[in-house]
């Protein structure tokens, strides 16, 4: 895991990422099957988890990874003070949104309207 | 196309090399259907993902194409713009190693993409992986006045000697060539792995200066010099016997320290080069001689433009600049002079004001291969400052293309000036990146987007890395911009006095590193810094090594 995600404080939550495997997308693991329906594009769907319970969920969505659906499971911390799921680091509010710099693409494109690419 | 019927400045394939990139692409097929089957694991399967250029990084996959030391046809860059649009989100990249990438690539379209590129002659070959990377070479080459040889020739025979060498598969860590045609380093010949400079002696026979172990990154170096003049015939031999050093005694235990740069540390410059003398005189040097035929047979498959122009082609450029200021101001920044005096070279920036160095539409892609099949016989170049060029424009439609590249964000009069920045994709894409260096870039290009203020400034080169792997090539700038992760923040240090050029030197930290905000007053304060102290036409360098950075660091810090 990369070492910039792994700092986890007590008495926040995470949520777990990943990749899809066959689209690349980035992906968020909310209610629903880890082996199917679970994986979200939106982190606004994912499913937050206390920091004392993310091991041992990153441990049962582990099995998605050997089942093929998504690589490089992790979890990312959320911002405590946020009303919405929001990410601690720059990095993975980046991932969850799209880049900063082509607000018209990824999923922030998408809740205002555009990046018609995004969900093929 | 040229009289012969290759195309200009690209090397033309054959039936063998395209029967090869069909079956590398059908062996991807394979293999990406045996991972989305499961009989390759991930582990198993990233490696040979990486071998055809398929990155996965912050938002998707990301394919990287080869482009062979910066050349391109109007109809591969067609190709290229076509996948842009059928497989991206409409645009792509250009990278400081003259490379092309696509950010939003599925799995499941990569073999069909490859598929795509090979149908123009284009692959991802050892665009990844610890193997000999693209050659880069001169945007200018073939055409420029300054050129002593055509680099492009060599480049192309250090490509096909690399390509699937199977001693070079798997080295301790990846390997950068660049070659210059032109004692003028356009190249950054000495901050790459092995640097190569043609030269010619008195009876015009043609040679080599050689450099290793430079580079950029954690750990940036300039190349020591190996060789101040290698015949041509000795050129694959001598590269052998570099690699082999490199591969026998380079690390690959740390990453860190893997590359041939902290060997030659290690070994100290005159071990190094003594192991590698004697490698290369231990060697059956016969098997490696290049050839005079090959070398022509391989110059044979580049088409040559057929320069013809009016009499009067300098006079008319000449007129047209003194009738329009905008369009002598764009000539004097982004044009290079040609060996052919009815003919001249153009930069195209990538570097709008505001924009996002280096990337280019679709639609853009597209109209630029037909402008380069109007005015300069359908040949692209992309240089390592994530700029493109024509090589062969006639001096009298100059001020014609000029006004068709304004119409198209094309026409920033920029090249070689503040604008004029380089800058890797950073956190927006990057998996490795510790802050973003786009958004900086921009802001910095918006501060300083007038263009007299440009011109007053003169020749400054502002480069940015997202990282310490230095893609950005920071180092190699008057100023150079890094970014850092301080507890999540991103912060970015500032390093003054380097350059890639002729007076080659590696830039030299400034301070403490700053917030975002902080750090693009701290380049306005720099300038005017610069500007106030300056002597006649001294350039930032100039000012830099004359005064040292105590001025620049006062007039950063001292508010803070």
């Amino acid at each position: 895991m990369d070492v910039r995600n792994s700092r986890r404080q007590d008495g926040r939550s995470s949520v777990i990422t990943a990749n899809s495997l066959r689209g690349g997308q980035v992906v968020w693991l909310g209610a629903g099957d880890p082996l199917g329906d679970g994986w979200r594009e939106r982190i606004e769907q994912a499913t937050p988890v206390p920091n004392d319970a993310i091991a041992k969920a990153l441990d049962r969505a582990a099995a998605a990874e050997a089942a093929r659906v998504v690589i490089g499971i992790y979890g990312v911390e959320l911002d405590p003070d946020s009303p919405t799921p929001m990410p601690v680091t720059e990095r993975e509010r980046i991932r969850a949104a799209g880049p900063s710099v082509r607000t018209d693409l990824g999923p922030q494109a998408c809740l205002a309207g555009g990046d018609q690419g995004a969900h093929r | 196309m040229s009289g012969h019927g290759l195309p200009v400045g690209t090397y033309g394939y054959d039936a063998t090399d395209r029967a090869f990139l069909a079956d590398r692409v059908d062996e991807f097929r394979d293999q990406v259907q045996r991972r989305l089957d499961g009989a390759l694991s991930e582990d198993e399967f990233k490696p040979l993902r990486l071998m055809n250029g398929l990155y996965l990084q912050l938002h998707a996959y990301m394919l990287r194409v080869a482009i062979p030391y910066g050349t391109l046809s109007a109809i591969q860059l067609r190709g290229l713009a076509a996948v842009a649009r059928r497989h991206d989100r409409g645009y792509a990249h250009f990278t400081t190693r003259q490379n092309i990438q696509f950010n939003w690539i599925r799995l499941e379209d990569a073999a069909d993409i490859l598929a795509e590129l090979a149908v123009v002659d284009m692959h991802a070959i050892q665009t990844s992986g610890n193997c000999i990377r693209n050659v880069t070479s001169d945007e200018f080459a073939g055409a420029a006045a300054d050129e002593l040889v055509d680099p492009r020739v060599y480049a192309e025979i250090l490509r096909q000697w690399s390509t699937l060498h199977p001693e070079f598969s798997f080295l301790p860590r990846k390997f950068k060539f660049a070659i210059s045609g032109s004692p003028q380093d356009r190249v950054a010949a000495r901050f790459h792995d092995i640097g190569i400079v043609a030269r010619r002696d008195d009876a015009g026979r043609i040679g080599f200066g050689v450099h290793a172990g430079g580079g950029l990154g954690r750990t940036p170096a300039i190349g020591i010099p190996m060789r101040e003049w290698l015949p041509e015939e000795e050129l694959l031999a001598y590269m052998e016997a570099i690699l082999r050093v490199y591969n026998a005694h380079g690390r690959r235990d740390n990453a860190y320290k893997s590359r041939i740069k902290i060997l030659v540390q290690a070994l100290g410059a005159e071990a190094f080069t003594r192991a590698v003398e004697d490698e290369f005189a231990a060697m059956p040097r016969h098997r490696f001689r290049l050839e005079p035929k090959t070398v022509a047979a391989i110059a044979a498959r580049f088409g040559t433009p057929a320069l013809e122009a009016p009499a009067d082609a300098a006079a008319v450029l000449a007129a047209d600049r003194a009738a329009d200021p905008a369009f002598d101001h764009w000539v004097s920044t982004n044009t290079h002079p040609h060996r052919d005096p009815g003919h001249i070279c153009v930069v195209l920036s990538l570097k709008p004001t505001g924009g996002i160095p280096g990337d280019a539409s679709a639609a853009q892609m597209d109209a630029v291969a037909d402008l380069a099949e109007r005015y300069s016989h359908a040949e692209i170049r992309v240089s390592h400052l994530q700029n493109l060029a024509f090589g062969h424009v006639r001096r009298d439609r100059l001020r014609s293309l000029w006004q068709e590249l304004a119409a198209l964000g094309l026409a920033s009069a920029n090249a070689g000036l503040i604008g004029d920045i380089v800058c890797c994709p950073g956190l927006d894409y990057c998996t490795l990146a510790n802050a973003r260096s786009i958004p900086i870039a921009q802001r910095i290009s918006d501060r300083f987007a007038d263009a007299e203020l440009q011109r007053r400034i003169g020749p400054l080169r502002i480069n940015i890395s997202g990282c310490i792997n230095a893609c950005g090539h920071h180092h190699a700038a008057g100023i150079g911009i890094l970014g850092v992760d301080k507890k999540g923040e991103e912060f970015f240090q500032l390093t003054l006095g380097g350059t890639a050029e002729s007076d080659v030197a590696i830039g030299q930290i400034l301070g403490p590193s700053l917030p975002e905000a902080e750090a693009v007053v701290a380049i306005e304060r720099l300038v005017e810094t610069y500007l106030s102290l300056r002597t006649g036409e001294e350039r930032f360098l100039d000012t830099y090594r004359r005064l040292g950075n105590r001025p620049f660091k006062e007039a950063v810090y001292a508010a803070a």
